[in-house]
């Protein structure tokens, strides 16, 4: 939070652009958005923690998978996240939201509007569209994690909505449920990440501590981005997670 | 056979939602009789949350649609008919049965009332046979009770393959049709060997009667003869579930308020590869009670 306004945010773009790889942009951007989520979350004190493991991972990568201007890339690199940890990007994590929410909602919105012709009735269309559309969604933010948060997005507004009138009872039924997801997705499966991190707020637990979770997960993830596209979108939907659970 | 099949075009819309959400329409028939009222409810509580839980281990989704369906769109079951379903289920059998079973009892009674005849002919000598002969008809009437336990199985084990092999929601909406089927077996037996071992006695004695030979003794060996198979067949739950049906509905019909429990579990049943068979009859004997009291209310508004 130390430079403000994200500029800090786009020095590391411009540098890593300029130097890097284009294949890092993703991850530099998703780390913007996660960095921000985080902040407005309230939740930047994970971090700290985490950073010894970015050096790692990042080292490693290169180490791995670059051949020429090794150290000099390894510099970039860290230098570039760390003036992205180092700046405010609240604003750019809000830009970046509703930037990704526009993709997806007019698809949801249309498909939900079919399926209120076909079945009567609000909840149950856009259950539908709900149903058609997830699994097509998590082959895509596999390709772009961008998605990944447009999709959070839309099915926290859809199953909050649908949750909320349910008895108690089913509640917690629903929240039992969710603890065999969430320990699959402890250990990283795509699918059970997206089952999981719109409905969290089932839990039966206090709204800071899911903050934590959600923090921790979206670091572990964002660590393991570097990796994979698949992770960096795991990544960004607990970001997610975390800020509409704040 | 198709004139006994439900006709499935009534529940097109029913059936478009079960292609895409089958979770929602299992939680709307699974709550059809709605709560049950005073702490019984706690039990459709518990078989809700079970499948609840158990739907959502696979996907979260299926199990919030399974939630929705049990209460807040309950309204779809206005597209469901579950006396009509019973009943075409429980005709599915019995009305085969039937017809079958008037053959039967024509070829008995002529069988019944030769034999009589050669007795009255036989003349005071056949009442050293008598007991001889109600030894055998007794044990013919025992291998013919076999049926029913072995038509009950058979009914139980196909229902049950066929609600596992076909998708969650339609089996949903056809399990009080499949309940009345299972119901029927057990009845449409009972009734087939029964009407064939009265069609035996009544021609055996009326052929006795024809010859002219019929003293006390032998009517009152026959009356007892009936009474006591009709006795001991009805109330040997190990031999055949005829009186399990007939007792489990009776209680159903003596305390109602326990009818959407005995629905709820039984649907929830269902789900579970090892008690669907249960849960079937359970379906079954709560839709049984439905029919009943539907058919009291339509009398007492007659009267």
């Amino acid at each position: 939070m130390l430079i403000p306004l994200a500029i800090g945010s786009l020095a590391a773009l411009l540098l890593v652009a300029l130097v890097g790889s284009r294949n890092m942009l993703t991850f530099i951007i998703i780390e913007i958005f996660v960095s921000g989520a985080l902040a407005l979350a309230g939740a930047t004190s994970a971090y700290p923690l985490f950073a010894g493991m970015y050096m790692a991972v990042v080292a490693l990568w290169v180490l791995t998978h670059v051949e020429e201007r090794v150290v000099e890339r390894t510099l970039v690199y860290i230098i570039a996240i760390g003036l992205v940890w180092a700046s405010d990007n609240t604003l750019a994590a809000k830009a970046l939201a509703s930037l990704s929410s526009q993709i997806l909602a007019p698809l949801f919105s249309a498909l939900a509007t079919l399926g209120d012709y076909v079945f009567a009735g609000l909840g149950l269309g856009s259950l539908f569209a709900f149903m058609v559309l997830t699994p097509r969604i998590l082959s895509l933010s596999e390709e772009s994690p961008l998605v990944a948060i447009a999709y959070i997005y839309v099915a926290n507004s859809i199953l909050s909505a649908l949750i909320a009138p349910l008895p108690d009872y089913l509640k917690l039924a629903l929240g039992i449920a969710l603890l065999y997801p969430l320990g699959e997705a402890v250990r990283g499966k795509l699918d059970s990440i997206a089952e999981v991190a719109p409905v969290i707020y089932l839990l039966p637990l206090a709204a800071q501590t899911l903050v934590q979770i959600g923090a921790v997960m979206a670091l572990v993830e964002l660590a393991l981005g570097i990796l994979s596209k698949r992770h960096l979108a795991a990544a960004a939907m607990w970001a997610t997670a975390t800020l509409l659970v704040a | 056979m198709s004139q006994y099949l439900p006709n499935l075009s009534a529940f097109s819309v029913l059936i478009i939602i079960a292609i895409f959400l089958p979770a929602l329409v299992y939680g709307v028939m699974s709550v059809y009789l709605g709560m049950a009222s005073g702490g019984w409810a706690v039990v459709q509580v518990l078989a809700l949350m079970a499948v609840t839980i158990k739907l959502a281990k696979e996907r979260l989704i299926d199990g919030l649609a399974f939630a929705l369906g049990a209460t807040s769109f309950t309204f779809l079951a206005m597209y469901v008919n579950v006396p009509d379903l019973f009943l075409k289920g429980f005709s599915a059998l019995l009305l085969p049965i039937f017809q079958t079973v008037w053959n039967f009892m024509l070829t008995y009674f002529a069988a019944g009332i030769a034999l009589g005849a050669l007795l009255g002919i036989a003349g005071a000598f056949s009442a050293l046979v008598t007991g001889l002969l109600g030894f055998f008809v007794t044990l013919f009437i025992m291998v013919m009770l076999r049926l029913s336990r072995l038509l009950y199985e058979a009914v139980e084990a196909a229902a049950t393959l066929f609600v596992k092999a076909i998708p969650s929601g339609i089996f949903a909406i056809l399990a009080p049709y499949l309940g009345g089927m299972l119901i029927a077996a057990p009845l449409a037996a009972a009734l087939g060997v029964l009407a064939t071992a009265v069609a035996l006695w009544a021609g055996l004695v009326i052929g006795l009667a024809l010859t002219g030979f019929m003293p006390w003794s032998v009517t009152a060996i026959s009356v007892f003869g009936f009474t006591s198979l009709f006795a001991g067949y009805l109330f040997k739950p190990e031999r055949t579930p005829l009186a399990d049906v007939v007792l489990d509905v009776l209680a159903l019909v003596v305390a109602p308020y326990l009818v959407p429990v005995i629905w709820t579990v039984g649907y929830a049943m269902l789900s579970s590869r090892r008690m669907a068979h249960r849960g079937l009859y359970f379906v079954g004997i709560a839709a049984a009670t439905v029919v009943v009291y539907s058919k009291a209310v339509a009398l007492l508004s007659l009267i």
